[in-house]
């Protein structure tokens, strides 16, 4: 008799439980759930989406499927694994993997795939392999890929190399090495954000001439994110002053007070132009 | 027997709810009230000061009215509780339709829970139809170009601002004419202080308990930051060698750790002295009230000024009962005996973002609906309305601010800020920590300035390593959309939209990136001078 009781009350206890489990699996299956209809697009949409371990389960879906490329597929796979969470030195290595393995070909893909080895290696290994990201920014550039996100590189190049020189005469000279780098480059994109980095890193080392004229390379391919832009015209405009160009500051400035009113600078330069409209008028 | 009856029948009671709840769960909810097919959209907000709760009413029953299908519930939730409410809301796949993005929504919840915008802002708003707005693209309509609702790392919009904010100075108006015979507010820091010393004066000759100045832990630092600030504006355009002209933070970091400045530099040192000057008429140990202890003590009558954001204006003036009198914080200017050397001139405004931003939660059961009437409330009409009923300021552009938000109104004509001192977690803690040194009995500004000097380095060093792993998951993060984009964008040259989409997160990773060697550069000058020190 307690037997049949004590049975009673566990399958009660495991009755209560099924709504639960039931409900559960239904709220986990749709959570984890690839997309009914798995395609490349999904997946792109996923990653592009910041939903990197959605787009991985897609990608990884559609392998060996017929009609898929499967080059583009593995370096989905790659790229989105890098950002499952937990991010794992067994996902990392993964994507290493598969990078490599598409280094072997020669669409576009490899040459991305050895752009985001250089990010791999730059960021995502403990330790960071500097020299070695470096050496994957450099080919892949070399590879004349006209990609603007392989072409970032050069920027990225760029700003590791400062870093690697604090003193600012080092900076300078760092800098005057990695000059050519402009000549691979075929994107607007890939120019705009090298000559960026380029006059950032120049004006910081205090050589305003070579920033001003990097600078104003990259202002002229135009910018569309706002706070770039308007930092870009600024920097251009105070190390014009500095170096007495008046007619190019006050240009920048005009510029930046007809589009960037709303900015907690804007009072300042407004000031900064009249004193400078006044100094071109003094005989 | 009679007990396996018993059983069957429990079995057979627990099967029929099972089926009956199960039933209730998945079958869909009937959608008529009063016999019509009416959607719900719910919207969530932390906004609990006067005036918001009947703005979102008054906007929520203008949409019901041209739109009878559609009803909207308000979820106020108390700011408190409001991180563990929204997580368990969106875990548990039963948050709003509408949610305030801001407090506890980490860039990796608002990436996995909300859905972003950025497509809805570069389209016009189809309820700014017939107004000097139709056509503009939503994000042109607000007036900091929607910067307030867009996640930099995430390189997307994701949260459309209803309102503008700002920091003021609040007078007791009756007790400001019985004090000194006059209403007149002060224009200056040496106004102020005069009048400080006459609130003083008055309550030792009448016996009358009452201070100049109501503070707390939250709102004393709002009026001492600003001070400071004024304090600070030469050094920051001093320190900043690229030529942005506004304060950076990493690099002046990077510039303390190798010695350009200290706590004793004199704009540090002029600041804090401002500071105790004006603790000195603030309640001892204000740093250790909360903000409805000040607020009280301002409604009570007990205080002539309290500094304190635009959205508590409603709240004070329904709780006070004296007139109430608003002006900009009495800053030093330039001619000032005292403190006028460091000072650019008054601080700008001009490029204070826009807030109260809402955005939409990718489980919402009805986002069309959802989206619309977000459309509907940063309109240029229906923010006129939110301006009128709740008192703050308007986020649309050519929307007059109601009458009562006047004073709240940017100041344009002003300059870059100075340096802020304690901008990240740790630098906040021991400003916290040893502020008794600044603004007790027995401190001072030298005694204040040697103590940061010691705690500087190392909270400085631990929030920079802060910095470099939030910076360091942003660029990961978007390794990914950078490589979907590059591929998209590869496959389709003719699609405008994913072209701008890859060159905005070209230039956002590249800034990234830029933080990032700067960031690493200041880490390492921090970590050098920490390990030199004795």
């Amino acid at each position: 008799m307690p037997y049949s009781r004590l049975l009673s009350v566990f399958a009660i206890a495991w009755i209560r439980q099924i709504p639960a489990f039931l409900l559960s699996i239904v709220a986990g299956a749709s959570l984890y759930a690839a997309p009914a209809e798995p395609t490349l697009k999904a997946a792109w949409e996923a990653a592009e989406d910041n939903q990197a371990g959605l787009a991985y389960r897609i990608f990884r879906s559609l392998q060996g499927r017929e009609g898929i490329d499967e080059r583009e597929r593995q370096f989905g796979e790659a790229v989105s694994v890098l950002n499952v969470q937990p991010r794992t030195a067994e996902n990392i290595r993964q994507a290493k993997d598969l990078f490599l393995e598409l280094l072997k070909g020669d669409d576009r893909f490899a040459g991305l795939s050895e752009f985001f080895l250089a990010r791999l290696h730059a960021d995502y290994t403990d330790p960071r392999d500097l020299p070695t990201a470096k050496r994957f920014y450099r080919s892949a550039l070399e590879r004349g890929t006209g990609d603007p996100v392989v072409e970032t590189g050069a920027a990225r190049l760029v700003n590791m190399t400062e870093a690697d020189h604090p003193q600012p005469e080092d900076a300078i000279r760092a800098l005057n090495e990695l000059e050519p780098l402009a000549s691979q480059l075929k994107t607007p994109q890939g120019k705009r954000t090298y000559h960026e980095a380029m006059g950032q890193g120049y004006i910081l080392a205090g050589d305003l001439e070579a920033g001003l004229r990097h600078h104003l390379i990259a202002e002229s391919f135009g910018f569309t994110r706002r706070q770039t832009e308007a930092a870009s015209w600024v920097t251009i405009a105070e190390a014009a002053r500095e170096l007495r160009k008046n007619d190019i500051a006050a240009e920048y400035y005009r510029k930046f007070l007809a589009k960037y009113l709303r900015d907690s600078r804007s009072y300042l330069i407004a000031k900064k132009l009249r004193e400078l409209e006044a100094a071109n008028h003094q005989p | 027997m009679r007990e396996r009856i018993l059983n069957t029948i429990g079995f057979g009671l627990l099967a029929v709810c099972f089926v009956v709840a199960l039933g209730r769960t998945l079958w869909p909810k009937p959608k008529t009230e009063s016999g019509e097919n009416v959607v719900t959209i719910r919207i969530a907000h932390w906004q609990l000061e006067g005036g918001v709760r009947e703005a979102i009413d008054a906007m929520a029953r203008a949409y019901e009215a041209e739109h009878p299908g559609v009803r909207v519930v308000q979820i106020p939730i108390p700011e408190r509780i409001y991180t563990n409410w929204l997580i368990t809301q969106l875990v548990g796949g039963t948050a709003p339709d509408i949610i305030q993005i801001g407090i506890g929504i980490s860039d990796e919840r608002l990436s996995r829970f909300f859905v972003p915008l950025t497509g809805l802002a570069e389209e016009p708003n189809p309820y700014n139809k017939g107004t000097d707005l139709e056509g503009i693209p939503l994000r042109d309509t607000i007036f900091d170009g929607m910067r307030g609702g867009y996640n930099e790392a995430l390189i997307e919009f994701y949260g459309v601002p209803l309102s503008g904010t700002s920091i003021r100075a609040y007078y007791n108006l009756d007790l400001l004419k019985k004090v000194t015979g006059s209403e007149k507010l002060p224009t200056n820091f040496r106004e102020f202080i005069e009048l400080c010393k006459k609130v003083e004066d008055y309550s030792q000759k009448t016996g009358e308990i009452l201070l100049p100045i109501a503070a707390s832990r939250y709102n004393g630092p709002q009026l001492m930051e600003r001070l400071f600030d004024s304090q600070t504006q030469k050094l920051v355009q001093r320190e900043n060698p690229v030529g942005t002209l506004e304060f950076q933070p990493t690099l002046t970091l990077r510039r303390y750790a190798e010695g350009d400045w200290d706590m004793r530099t004199p704009e540090l040192l002029s600041g804090f002295e401002l500071m105790r000057a004006v603790a000195n008429y603030m309640q001892p140990g204000f740093m250790q009230l909360q903000r409805d202890d000040a607020t009280f003590y301002f409604v009570q009558g007990r205080t002539l000024m309290i500094t304190s954001g635009s959205w508590d204006s409603t709240s004070i003036r329904s709780q006070a009962p004296f007139r109430v009198g608003i002006a900009p914080i009495p800053a030093p200017t330039r001619d000032d005996p005292e403190y006028g050397e460091f000072i650019l001139g008054p601080l700008s405004e001009a490029g204070s973002l826009a807030a109260v931003s809402f955005g939409l939660t990718r489980g919402s059961p009805h986002p069309k609906v959802a989206k619309d009437f977000l459309l509907f409330m940063a309109s240029q009409r229906i923010n006129k309305i939110w301006t009128d009923v709740s008192g703050w300021l308007p986020s649309v552009v050519g929307v007059e601010p109601h009458p009562s938000a006047l004073p709240f109104k940017p100041i344009m004509e002003g300059y870059p800020s100075g340096l802020n001192l304690a901008p990240t977690p740790d630098l906040k803690r021991i400003w916290a920590t040893n502020a008794h040194l600044l603004f007790g009995p027995e401190g001072s500004a030298e005694r204040f300035a040697a103590a940061m000097e010691r705690d500087f380095l190392r909270a400085s060093t631990s929030d920079l390593r802060r910095q470099l792993t939030s910076i360091e998951l942003n660029g990961k993060r978007s390794d990914t959309v950078l490589a979907a984009l590059a591929v998209q964008a590869g496959d389709h040259p003719d699609d405008r939209a994913t072209a701008l989409k890859l060159d905005l997160a070209i230039q956002a990773a590249a800034t990234n990136d830029r933080n990032l060697q700067s960031t690493r550069a200041a880490l390492k000058a921090s970590e050098q001078a920490l390990n030199s020190q004795p």
